[in-house]
């Protein structure tokens, strides 16, 4: 009895706290179908439904541009984040070659260095190569992660030597084993590290407002943040939340889609969220 | 098919650590060699030199006349199996067995002929759609032979495979692997730390410690010849017995027991240090002037191994009865002394 009441108050607890969670979504996309006036009510629900709000953003900004750049730079961010720092912590992991501690060990240092430090250094990089308002900008700096390369070669020194030698004895290159043997088994590490890498880079709002000024180059976070205080929503809370959501919506299609995959390759990872 | 030949083979990982020391070795077509040794004497190093997996410090590898040295294991012709099976998780035991003939560009048609020689031999062809977690620990042994077998390679490496197999299923792959070496009469490599896989599979076997070959010879002749103590302490089991003492003429004294020896020259009557060998199948009971005391008895059914005592030196005695003696008992043993071999106590080296 006393077990049942427990459980029962921890339910109510857990359920309160999820909804707090929730709500804000359920109040964001609420807002966007309401009536402008009834936007900042507490409930979700209005009195009647519209799509005005989307209706009105889209003629302001081109938000479908925004989405294809954004598609885009995510897409070939985290294929390149997923090539490159497999590669690299295959090496890290597997071959015997001078200096590879070191070379580790200034990776994991990177990780310390907060993005924000390196942000005027890599924006003069980008006016010096040219790439202000282009794809490269946006593209570029993230087509390695530290992070992906700790857990790939964390993950790649678990795989067993017998494995490697009997790859190479069958006639496998170093990038076969890499791609035929190891990245087939490490679909948990994969699937992390392109799940939270495109998370990442499709959220980033910061560096594209500094690289990217012309209106066909931004980005999804870029546009809407633009659009929500820059001036062209004119105040109108629920276009702003229409363009929020906009934004939010094919991220969390992607993670519901993945989300088995997501949690199970979290846990074989060894990964904490 | 190929001969191999190793010329001054060194391996060192830094500057102080030889692991291998001028090791030489001709290995004839078709022979099974097998390389034993305790952990760390170098065995699977010498294994993975000529596969190609590890580098050599110095010397030269010939695989059927060729000069190998620079050449990568893909080139050597050579097949692996390993003790932990190796098999790629990811494939069925089909793909296993074909995956290194695709790389190699085999026609499909050849690749399914030769999976299916493989399958019938090895008795793996139900398996061929599993997945090598669904197999037992022997199964996937065999599909790791049989992906050395469909390569039909010059040579076969084998580096401990019956190692993390139970006793009975390691007799069982024992006679299999001698078997398939009868029908392939293919050049065999095999590396173990088991005298007694040495012993049954081996045309010839190489004695490794530190790096360096004790002796090298036929099963028979390392049992029944070894050249140095270690070799004589090595293989045989249970291990011969060894007593520390002096050799005076031809009258061997040590703690407890004072033999006279029949075919020892040296008349000097000098005396000498002497490390007295005899294996355990080579001591008698029941007759003769040595008392020793009964630690433990343990019975084999067709055999007794009797622990004993002969004034505090531990020795072990194979008897061929079966025969039951309490702890602490006193029993009379003899030495057979035609049997009985002699070593330099501080070189180890045999004398006779």
């Amino acid at each position: 009895m006393k077990g049942k009441i427990k459980k029962l108050f921890l339910l109510s607890l857990l359920t309160v706290l999820a909804l707090m969670f929730i709500y804000p979504f359920f109040w964001m996309i609420g807002g966007t179908l309401k009536p402008e006036i009834e936007v900042m009510n507490f409930s979700p629900f209005g009195s009647s439904w519209s799509l005005d709000s989307y209706r009105i953003m889209l003629g302001k900004i081109p938000l479908f541009r925004a989405l294809f750049n954004s598609i885009i730079v995510s897409l070939i961010s985290t294929v390149s984040v997923l090539v490159l720092s497999s590669m690299t912590g295959y090496a890290l992991a597997r071959l015997r070659f001078r200096g590879r501690s070191v070379i580790f060990n200034i990776i994991l240092f990177t990780m310390v260095l907060p993005f924000q430090l390196t942000l005027i250094p890599l924006y003069v990089l980008m006016v010096k190569f040219g790439w202000v308002d282009t794809y490269a900008a946006l593209i570029v700096p993230y087509t390695i992660s530290a992070f992906a390369i700790l857990l790939f070669r964390q993950f790649f020194m678990q795989v067993p030597h017998d494995l490697i030698d009997a790859a190479r004895i069958d006639g496998l290159s170093e990038l076969g084993i890499l791609f035929r043997i190891f990245w087939p088994l490490s679909k948990p590490a994969l699937i992390t590290v392109g799940i939270i890498h495109y998370m990442g880079i499709w959220n980033e709002a910061l560096w594209p407002m500094i690289v990217v000024r012309k209106l066909s180059m931004m980005t999804m976070p870029q546009m809407v943040a633009l659009y929500a205080v820059g001036g062209q929503a004119e105040s109108q809370v629920g276009t702003q939340l229409a363009a929020a959501t906009l934004m939010s919506l094919p991220i969390i299609i992607i993670y519901l889609v993945l989300q088995r995959h997501f949690i199970a390759s979290m846990a074989s990872s060894g990964l904490k969220g | 098919m190929a001969s191999v030949q190793l010329k001054n083979l060194k391996k060192a990982y830094t500057k102080d650590n030889l692991v291998i020391d001028d090791f030489s070795l001709d290995i004839s077509d078709g022979e099974f060699l097998v390389l034993v040794g305790p952990s760390g004497c170098g065995k699977s190093t010498i294994l993975r030199m000529i596969a190609g997996l590890e580098d050599i410090t110095a010397g030269e590898i010939f695989i059927d006349g060729n000069l190998v040295n620079d050449q990568p294991p893909k080139n050597r012709d050579i097949a692996m199996v390993f003790q932990n099976y190796a098999l790629y998780p990811h494939m069925n035991v089909y793909n296993n067995l074909a995956f290194g003939l695709k790389l190699r560009k085999f026609p499909k048609q050849e690749i399914a002929k030769r999976v299916k020689l493989a399958a019938n031999i090895l008795e793996i062809g139900r398996y061929l759609q599993k997945k090598p977690k669904e197999l037992s620990g022997g199964e996937r042994q065999r599909v790791a032979l049989g992906r050395a077998i469909v390569r039909d390679p010059k040579v076969f490496l084998f580096d401990e495979p019956l190692s993390n197999l139970d006793a009975k299923l390691r007799v069982q792959m024992r006679a299999e692997i001698k078997k398939l070496h009868n029908e392939l009469q293919t050049t065999m490599i095999y590396v173990t730390h088991d005298q007694v896989e040495a012993m049954t599979m081996g045309d010839r076997i190489v004695i490794l410690k530190d790096g360096i070959a004790q002796q090298i010879g036929s099963p028979m002749e390392v049992y029944q010849v070894p050249s140095n103590r270690f070799v004589g302490s090595f293989i045989g089991s249970p291990a011969m017995n060894f007593i520390e003492g002096d050799l005076t003429g031809n009258v061997f004294e040590g703690p407890g027991v004072k033999v006279e020896l029949t075919d020892i020259e040296d008349q000097s009557n000098q005396k000498r240090s002497i490390t007295l060998g005899i294996r355990p199948e080579d001591i008698s009971i029941g007759q003769g002037q040595i008392t020793a005391q009964v630690i433990v008895t343990e019975p084999l059914g067709s055999e007794t191994i009797i622990h004993i005592k002969l004034a505090d030196n531990p020795l072990v005695i194979k008897y061929p009865q079966l025969v039951f003696y309490k702890p602490g008992e006193k029993i009379i043993i003899n030495f057979n002394t035609a049997r009985i071999m002699l070593f330099d106590t501080h070189t180890g080296k045999r004398l006779k």
